[in-house]
């Protein structure tokens, strides 16, 4: 007995109705990926702010040399060696337009430095070795600036681990 | 038992089908809906990012680069002009503007009520934003000789002549006019000078080349800038700490670094100053175009109290503010 094929036969209702909930899962994950897309941008975003810090960081380091001198600036700054040594922190803004020195020569006048002005921590070691390495009475301290965040997330009290921070490091040189 | 292959489907079948497809499209179109929205508020975000990041950059090295000598003449000035016919001068179309001159826009410093520093993003520089001027030596201005520069921001048609009769569309626009080297030598190093002032009302075909008032369009520096200002610190050459020099209060709109006897703060040449520009999205653009330009078409909500507090709630909700403290070098201690 021949079996006959109906040519003429299409898909069944629940045959599309599935097809169309595939696709539509397929879709709808593919576009659940998107806002990630967001995360890189804020990461991006922040890298850029932070290798915008450079100017406003002189001048915060500059009140700070003004303050104690420029040699007593370089003693506080650690040489920077492995393992990286605890040395001069400063934080800044989200913005990076405001930068203020933690640990070293309290903030100028009545300032407070609250929490949202944290989300960036700027570390600055000097050089160990010449020519950059910087001994008293030398002109230029020449800086090596890493700047890694969130350090606190603005609204948030919980400190973010040091491992999960992003970081850019750059050099910088004050005069005296 | 053979089936009747031309049977059709039951009025459950469909209904069924139906409601199962119409779930899958609505999920389908909130998602979508959700991500084109977040799409576009990230591009917009990028956007006015990159615009801020061309702006603040060319003026940290015009700042940086400004120059200082104590010869009685203004070498560095800056204006809030809260009078809308003191604008046409500077080439704004002032015609249907509902920027407000003072009350919601005055906030040149805002108040803080947590005893921290103010920052200057959340500053408002009255109707025109700061009139920025000053000389500088910026080297990409044809090598290292003086020029005088000025930056302010001006409410006009984007393009052609600046009427209301244009039907280009009207945005705040953030100029930066650069007078040659071979003019600023000529003309002097004074930016307060009257030969640096307009000479045209209407710029777009005759504008004056000495002007750093009137900016012509093509010194657009970045689009939909709403709101630009400066503070101006002084260094305390005991402590390090910086005073701001300007404004020293909210009524404070106009300084003028200049020698002339005991240098009082307002004729002070700053040390470090903060920049801010607020940039607005391209939603909020149309939106606030429509709201100047909408001929009474679109109401004032009615959790808006006046006009002003209407316009500024749209700029907020659709901005971004950027700010960047510069350290200026060239003064003379």
């Amino acid at each position: 007995m021949m079996i006959r094929l109906r040519p003429h036969a299409g898909f069944t209702l629940i045959e599309v109705v599935v097809a169309v909930a595939l696709f539509a899962v397929a879709v709808t994950a593919m576009l659940g990926l998107l806002p990630s897309v967001t995360r890189v941008s804020d990461r991006s975003n922040d890298t850029m702010n932070a290798l915008r810090l450079p100017d406003a960081l002189r001048v915060e380091l500059r009140r700070a040399a003004v303050v104690g001198g420029l040699d007593a600036l370089g003693e506080q700054t650690k040489p920077f060696a492995a393992p990286l040594p605890e040395t001069c922190l400063l934080v800044a803004t989200r913005d990076a337009s405001r930068v203020s020195a933690l640990d070293y020569q309290p903030p100028a006048s009545a300032e407070q430095v609250n929490a949202d002005a944290q989300y960036f921590l700027i570390e600055a070691w000097r050089f160990s070795d010449p020519p950059l390495a910087f001994a008293p009475g030398d002109s230029v301290l020449a800086l090596h600036i890493r700047v890694s965040w969130p350090y606190r997330i603005p609204g948030s009290l919980v400190l973010p681990p040091a491992t999960e921070r992003e970081h850019v490091d750059f050099n910088l040189a004050l005069n005296r | 038992m053979r089936r009747n292959s031309r049977r059709g489907f039951t009025l459950l079948e469909l209904l069924v089908a139906a409601t199962i497809t119409l779930m899958l499209a609505g999920l389908m179109l909130t998602v979508v809906t959700n991500t084109l929205n977040l799409w576009r508020r990230n591009q917009n975000r990028f956007t006015a990012s990159a615009q801020a990041l061309l702006a603040l950059d060319m003026i940290e090295r015009d700042l940086q680069g400004a120059l200082y000598r104590a010869d009685g003449g203004t070498w560095l000035a800056v204006d809030v002009v809260n009078n809308a016919a003191a604008l046409v001068p500077h080439g704004w179309l002032t015609n249907l503007s509902m920027k407000p001159a003072t009350g919601e826009s005055g906030r040149l410093i805002p108040d803080v009520d947590d005893g921290t520093t103010p920052l200057i993003g959340n500053a408002r520089f009255g109707l025109s934003g700061c009139w920025l001027r000053f000389v500088t030596t910026n080297v990409e201005s044809g090598g290292a000789l003086p020029i005088a520069v000025s930056y302010q921001i001006a409410r006009r048609p984007v393009s052609g002549p600046i009427t209301a009769s244009n039907p280009a569309e009207v945005r705040y626009t953030l100029f930066r006019s650069a007078v040659s080297t071979s003019t600023t030598f000529s003309t002097g190093y004074d930016v307060a000078a009257s030969d640096y002032g307009s000479a045209s009302v209407s710029p777009a075909a005759s504008r004056n080349p000495k002007t750093l008032m009137n900016p012509n369009n093509a010194d657009a520096l970045a689009t939909n800038v709403v709101d630009f200002g400066v503070w101006f610190y002084a260094r305390d050459d005991a402590t390090g700490a910086l005073r701001r020099i300007f404004p020293s209060d909210n009524n404070d709109s106009t300084h003028a670094a200049r020698a002339g006897g005991a240098v009082s703060d307002d004729n002070r040449f700053p040390d470090v100053a903060d920049v801010m520009v607020r940039i607005l999205s391209e939603q909020g653009a149309v939106l606030l175009d429509e709201l100047e330009n909408g001929g009474g078409h679109v109401i004032r909500p009615p959790n808006y109290a006046s006009d002003a507090e209407w316009w500024w709630g749209i700029v907020e909700t659709h901005s971004t503010v950027y700010a960047r403290r510069i350290e200026l070098r060239g003064g003379t201690r």
